[in-house]
C-alpha cells in the first residue's frame, strides 16, 4: 500500500484550498460530517459553498477566507492513497509551507491564470527545490475568468518555465484548470478543447512514490543509549544503508570500533532480526561497550562521513532578526546539536525576486544564502548529495528554529583545521565543483593519496620519492613529487631553516599535498619535516585515511658518509648550521605506517614495502607487476563500470528524469544489506587467492587505528 | 517498509526523541484505540520497558467498562498510572447540562493542566491524530504551549524534515504527537497486525458499538455488526461517517475543538 503524498503551493488567492477541496469532492473523500459542517458554517456566514472551508478548518483562516496553516486531508482514487498538504501562500506563513512540504513526495505549482507569476510562485518554488522535492506539476488556476484563453495560459508557462529551470525544476505538466467549476481536475474539460495534457488528477496518479533508496553508506545517528536493563541498548534510526549482525561500525567523532552483537526488538520474536535497513529505528547491541552518547553518529567504516568544524551550506533563513556573525546559534542535524557562529556569508539570494546578491554580511527573513558555518565541537555529516538525512540541518536562536540548511560539497573546507589563523578573508564560500573525487576516482582508476616520507638531511627521501614516482606512473598512477628542496625555489622562496621556518614549509606542504590528494593524485612529500606537530597536522589536512606517514632513518655513520649537502662535515667543522636530528631539533614520529632503515635495504625493496602499503589505499591493485606486463594498458582498475554507476545515479532521479547531482560512491567497496551480498563498487582485480590474502591482511593493518583515534582496546601501534 | 512499517519507525522515533530530550515526561493514556496503539509503541520504542507514567483524566463520567480496563492493564503490565480529577470542579456540581464545552474544559483540560503543574512535567506524549478534526490537522508533531497551556496556533514554528522543536523556555511545555500522521484506519490495521489486546467496547454488542470512546453521557454508540478488529476494518473503508461524529462536544459550536484546544484540550 504506497501513498502519495503531496503538497498545493503558489501565491496566496491563487486557489490552492479550492483545487484540494475540489480533489476531495470529486473523488468521493469527504466524510458525511465533514460536508455538513462546513454547509452549516457557510450558511452562519451567509456565502455560498467553499471548498476551501474543507481544508481551512481554523475560525480565523474561515473569516479572513485566507490558510494560516497547512493542513492535511487523505483521499483514494483508483487504488492510491493519497496524502494532500495544503499550504498557505501568505509570505507570513512560510514556515508553515515549510512544515508541509518536509514530507512531501511531490507538489503541485499553482499560478492563477489571471495574476500570473507572482513573489510566492517563486519563493515556493525555491523552497520546494531547497526542500528536496523534484516531483513537481504546475496548476494554472482560475481558467473561468480568462475565459479559457490559451494565449494566458500560454503566457504564463512561458514566464514560469524558465524560472523552475533555473532551480532545476522541470515540471511534468503545465494544467489549465478551473477549481471550483472542476474543469480538468479529474476529467478533461470540454471547454478547455486545445488542451491535450493530462488532468490534475492523471498527473498525480503518474507520480512515483519517492523511492527511498536503502543504498548508500550506513549511518544510525544515535538518539539514546538505554540501560534499562543488563542490556545496553543503542538506540537510533537508520538514515542511510543498512547493518547486519557482525557488522563493524565505526563510531564518529571518536572513530572507535565495535562490531554489531544483536539487534533488539520487543516483542521478542523467535528469529530475531539479523539485519536493518534504512529509515527503520534500531537498537543495537554492540560486542564492546564504547562510550558512545546521542548525537554519535554510527557509521561504515569503509565510509566514513566527513567530521569538520566547519560546514558549508544553502541556508534558507526564517528568522525575524537576520543571521549575523559574531553570534552564537544552536545547529541541529539530526541528533546532534553544536553550538555554531557564521564564518562567512556569500551569495545571498531574495527568494521571491531570485536576485542575488554579493557581499551581503548577513542574511534577512525568507532571504536565502550561501553560508560557512564554524562550530564549537566538531561536527558529524554528510553532503545532502550523498546522504540526504545527515545532510541536512537546522538553525536555532535561542530555543527557536530560524533557518534550515543543506550541506554543500566543498573538500576544500572539510576535515580542515587552522592551526596558524582563521583565514582572513570576509565572505567567502567554497565553490562547488561539478566533478567529484568519486568522479575523478572513476576516470582514473583510484584514488587520490597522500605518501608523506620524513627524515632527517640525507637519509634519502628524495632518492625513494623519485623511485616511488616512477613505479606509480609506471602503474598508470597519476602521481607527483613535492619535495622540499624544490618548494624553496618558489612556493617557500622566502622561508629559511629555523624551527619556525620549517613549520610553515611543512604547513604549506600539506596544504599543496591536500590539493594534489583533492585533484586525485597521489603525491609523495619529501620533507624533513622534524616536528610531531606539524606531520600530525597534514595529517589532518588530508584526511586520516588519505594519509601514508613513512619515517626514514639510517646509522649516523651512513649519513656522515652520504652527505649529499656537505652539511654533516660543515657541523663537524663547527659551522652553525642548523642540521636536525644534530644540530637541531628532530622529533622522530611515534607511530609511522612504516619506517625503513634506508642504510639497510635497497631503494627497491623500500619501494616495494611502500607500495604494498599504499596500492590497496588507493583501490589500485596489490603489487602484481607493472601494467604493462600483463599487457593492459590503461585503466588498471575496475573501478565500478559504467552499468553500475549509471544504475546508482538512475535511483535517484526524479520524475522529470533528470539526474540528481549525486556522488557516485564507487569509490570504495559497499555493503550490501543482504547475508553474503557481493560487494558492490570498485573491486580489486583479481590477483590469485594468496595475493588476496595479503591484500586483507594488508587492509586490515591499514584500518587498524592510529593511537590518537585508537579504539579502547587500544590498538597497537604499528 | 509498507506503510504500516513507516508509520511505525516515524512514531517510535519521535517517542525516542521525546525521551532523550525530555526529562520530565508523561503519556496521556484514554484506554481507546489509539493510546492503546501508543501504549504499545512505547513499549516496541524501549524494549519491553514503560519509562515514563501515564497520566488518565478521569471525568467520572466515563463509561465504566473504561476504569476497569484501566486498573487491570495497569496491574498486569505494572506502569505508574497517575489519575487526574478536577474535584473542585465535581464537587460544584460540573457536568455536561451546564454546556458540553464547558464541561469539557472544566473536567479535562483543567484537571489535565493540574497535573502537570502537579507534577512538574515539561510534556505530555498525546495520541491524537491529524485526520480526525480540522484543528488537529493542524498540529505540529512538537508541539508548543504556553505556561498555561494554551495553544497559538496561529503562531505555531516550522518542523524541517524530521528536525523538531524539543527546546523550549522554562515554563512553557509541549505536547508530542507520534500518532498524527495515523489514522483511523491505519490503527485498526496495525491492531490487526500486531494482534494487540483493545478494550471490547470497540466490538458490536446487540448491533451497535462504540467507534471513538469518551464520557458516557456525550459518546453515542453507532451502529455496527463489526465484532472482530478485521470485521471494524471492513465497516472503516465502507464508511463515509467521520470518526468523532458520535461525540458531542464536537457538535456543539463550528469550531468546538479549536476552542477546546487553544485553551489546552487533547
Amino acid at each position: 500500500m504506497s501513498q502519495l503524498a503531496f503538497i498545493v503551493v503558489g501565491h496566496v488567492d491563487h486557489g490552492k484550498s479550492t483545487l484540494v477541496g475540489r480533489l476531495l469532492a470529486d473523488t468521493g473523500a469527504l466524510q458525511e460530517g465533514r460536508v455538513e459542517k462546513i454547509q452549516r458554517i457557510c450558511q452562519e456566514q451567509r456565502k455560498r459553498f467553499e471548498y476551501a472551508f474543507l481544508l481551512d478548518a481554523l475560525e480565523e483562516e474561515q473569516l479572513q477566507g485566507v490558510t494560516i496553516d497547512i493542513t492535511e486531508a487523505r483521499f483514494r482514487w483508483q487504488d492510491r492513497d493519497y496524502l494532500v498538504i495544503d499550504a498557505p501562500g501568505h509570505q507570513e506563513f512560510i514556515k508553515n509551507m515549510i512544515s508541509g512540504a518536509a514530507h512531501a513526495d511531490a507538489a503541485l505549482l499553482l499560478v492563477d491564470a489571471k495574476e500570473g507569476v507572482q513573489e510566492q510562485s517563486r519563493r515556493h518554488a525555491y523552497l520546494l527545490s531547497f526542500l528536496g522535492i523534484r516531483q513537481v506539476a504546475v496548476v494554472v488556476s482560475k481558467m473561468d475568468l480568462v475565459e479559457f484563453s490559451q494565449t494566458i495560459f500560454d503566457r504564463v508557462t512561458d514566464d514560469y518555465t524558465p524560472v523552475l529551470a533555473d532551480l532545476g525544476l522541470r515540471p511534468v505538466a503545465f494544467i489549465p484548470v478551473s477549481a471550483s467549476d472542476g474543469d480538468n481536475v479529474t476529467v478533461h474539460s470540454e471547454r478547455l478543447p486545445w488542451y491535450h495534457g493530462p488532468s490534475v488528477l492523471e498527473v498525480l496518479q503518474r507520480f512515483p512514490v519517492t523511492p527511498r533508496g536503502t543504498g548508500g553508506p550506513l549511518r544510525i545517528p544515535v538518539q539514546d543509549v538505554y540501560k534499562f536493563d543488563d542490556r545496553r541498548i543503542i538506540a537510533g534510526r537508520i538514515e542511510g544503508g543498512c547493518v547486519r549482525v557482525g557488522d563493524e561500525v565505526q563510531v564518529w567523532p571518536s572513530g572507535h570500533r565495535a562490531r554489531v552483537s544483536s539487534l533488539e526488538r520487543w516483542p521478542p520474536a523467535a528469529a530475531p532480526p539479523t539485519t536493518a535497513t534504512t529509515r527503520q529505528t534500531v537498537g543495537l547491541i554492540l560486542d564492546y561497550p564504547l562510550f558512545i552518547q546521542r548525537g554519535d553518529v554510527l557509521a561504515d567504516p569503509a565510509n566514513p562521513p566527513q567530521v569538520s568544524n566547519f560546514v558549508a551550506a544553502n541556508i534558507f533563513w526564517l528568522g525575524r532578526a537576520p543571521l549575523v556573525p559574531n553570534r552564537e546559534y544552536k545547529l541541529k542535524l539530526v541528533t546532534s546539536e553544536r553550538t555554531a557562529e557564521v564564518f562567512s556569508i556569500a551569495r545571498v539570494m531574495n527568494a521571491a525576486s531570485m536576485h542575488v546578491e554579493h557581499g551581503k554580511a548577513e542574511l534577512a527573513q525568507n532571504e536565502a544564502g550561501e553560508v560557512v558555518f564554524r562550530t564549537a565541537r566538531p561536527l558529524v555529516f554528510d553532503p545532502a548529495a550523498a546522504v540526504p538525512e545527515t545532510g541536512r540541518f537546522v538553525i536555532l536562536d535561542g530555543h527557536d528554529v530560524v533557518g534550515g540548511g543543506i550541506i554543500q560539497e566543498a573538500e576544500e573546507l572539510y576535515r580542515r583545521s587552522y592551526r596558524h589563523g582563521l583565514p582572513k578573508s570576509a565572505g567567502i564560500s567554497p565553490m562547488q565543483s561539478g566533478v567529484t573525487l568519486a568522479d575523478r576516482a572513476v576516470a582514473y582508476g583510484h584514488k587520490g593519496h597522500v605518501v608523506w616520507l620524513t627524515g632527517v638531511p640525507g637519509v634519502g627521501k628524495s632518492t625513494l620519492a623519485r623511485y616511488l614516482e616512477r613505479e606509480l606512473f609506471d602503474r598508470h598512477v597519476k602521481t607527483f613529487v613535492l619535495d622540499g628542496e624544490n618548494l624553496r625555489f618558489g612556493l617557500s622562496a622566502d622561508l629559511g631553516f629555523t624551527d619556525a621556518d620549517r613549520s610553515e614549509q611543512a604547513r604549506r606542504a600539506g596544504e599543496v599535498a591536500r590539493l594534489f590528494r583533492l585533484a586525485g593524485f597521489v603525491v609523495i612529500v619529501a620533507l624533513v619535516s622534524p616536528f610531531d606537530a606539524d606531520r600530525e597536522y597534514a595529517r589532518t589536512l588530508v584526511g586520516h585515511e588519505n594519509f601514508t606517514l613513512i619515517h626514514l632513518e639510517a646509522r649516523p655513520a651512513i649519513l656522515r658518509e652520504r652527505d649529499p649537502h656537505g652539511l654533516y662535515s660543515r657541523v663537524a667543522g663547527g659551522a652553525a648550521v642548523a642540521v636536525p636530528g644534530l644540530s637541531s631539533p628532530y622529533e622522530p614520529p611515534v607511530g609511522p605506517a612504516l619506517r625503513v632503515d634506508t642504510g639497510g635495504e635497497s631503494v627497491q625493496t623500500s619501494g616495494a614495502r611502500i607500495l604494498e602499503l599504499v596500492l590497496p589505499s588507493i583501490g589500485a591493485p596489490p603489487l602484481a607487476g607493472r601494467a604493462s606486463d600483463r599487457g593492459r594498458p590503461g585503466r588498471l582498475l575496475r573501478v565500478v563500470d559504467g552499468p553500475q554507476r549509471r544504475r546508482e545515479v538512475d535511483d535517484r532521479r526524479g520524475a522529470d528524469g533528470a539526474p540528481q547531482r549525486t556522488r557516485a560512491r564507487g569509490d570504495v567497496p559497499r555493503r550490501g544489506c543482504r547475508p553474503h551480498a557481493p560487494l558492490e563498487g570498485a573491486r580489486l582485480q583479481p590477483g590469485g587467492p594468496r595475493r588476496e590474502r595479503q591484500a586483507d591482511r594488508l587492509r586490515r593493518r591499514r584500518d587498524r587505528p592510529s593511537p590518537r583515534r585508537g579504539d579502547l582496546r587500544g590498538g597497537e601501534p604499528l | 517498509m509498507d506503510h504500516l512499517e513507516a508509520l511505525e519507525h516515524q512514531s517510535l522515533y519521535i517517542l525516542r526523541e521525546a525521551r532523550a530530550k525530555i526529562s520530565r515526561l508523561a503519556m496521556l493514556w484514554s484506554m481507546g484505540k489509539d493510546s492503546t496503539v501508543l501504549l504499545w509503541l512505547t513499549r516496541k520504542a524501549f524494549f519491553g520497558h514503560i519509562p515514563y507514567p501515564l497520566i488518565h483524566i478521569d471525568t467520572s463520567y466515563k463509561i465504566p467498562e473504561m476504569i476497569q480496563y484501566r486498573d487491570r492493564l495497569a496491574r498486569e503490565l505494572g506502569f505508574e498510572l497517575i489519575v487526574g480529577q478536577n474535584t473542585t470542579a465535581l464537587a460544584q456540581g460540573m457536568n455536561h447540562r451546564r454546556g458540553r464545552l464547558v464541561c469539557c474544559t472544566a473536567l479535562k483540560t483543567e484537571a489535565l493542566q493540574q497535573v502537570i503543574e502537579q507534577h512538574k512535567f515539561e510534556a505530555i506524549i498525546v495520541g491524537i491524530r491529524r485526520d480526525e478534526e480540522g484543528s488537529r490537522a493542524k498540529e505540529r508533531v512538537f508541539s508548543q504551549r504556553s505556561e498555561k497551556s494554551e495553544w497559538d496556533v496561529v503562531g505555531q514554528p516550522p518542523e524541517f524534515w524530521d528536525q523538531y522543536r524539543t527546546d523550549f523556555p522554562p515554563g512553557e511545555h509541549v505536547r508530542v504527537h507520534p500518532l498524527l500522521s495515523w489514522t483511523e484506519l491505519d490503527i485498526w490495521r496495525y491492531i490487526e497486525r500486531e494482534r494487540i489486546p483493545i478494550i471490547d467496547l470497540y466490538f458490536a454488542r446487540g448491533g451497535r458499538r462504540y467507534r471513538s470512546l469518551g464520557c458516557a453521557p456525550c459518546t453515542a454508540s453507532c451502529a455496527s455488526d463489526a465484532g472482530s478488529v478485521a470485521e471494524i476494518i471492513d465497516e472503516l473503508v465502507a464508511t463515509r461517517t467521520s470518526e468523532r461524529s458520535g461525540r458531542a462536544q464536537d457538535q456543539e459550536h463550528s469550531h468546538a475543538m479549536e476552542k477546546l484546544r487553544v485553551k489546552g484540550y487533547m
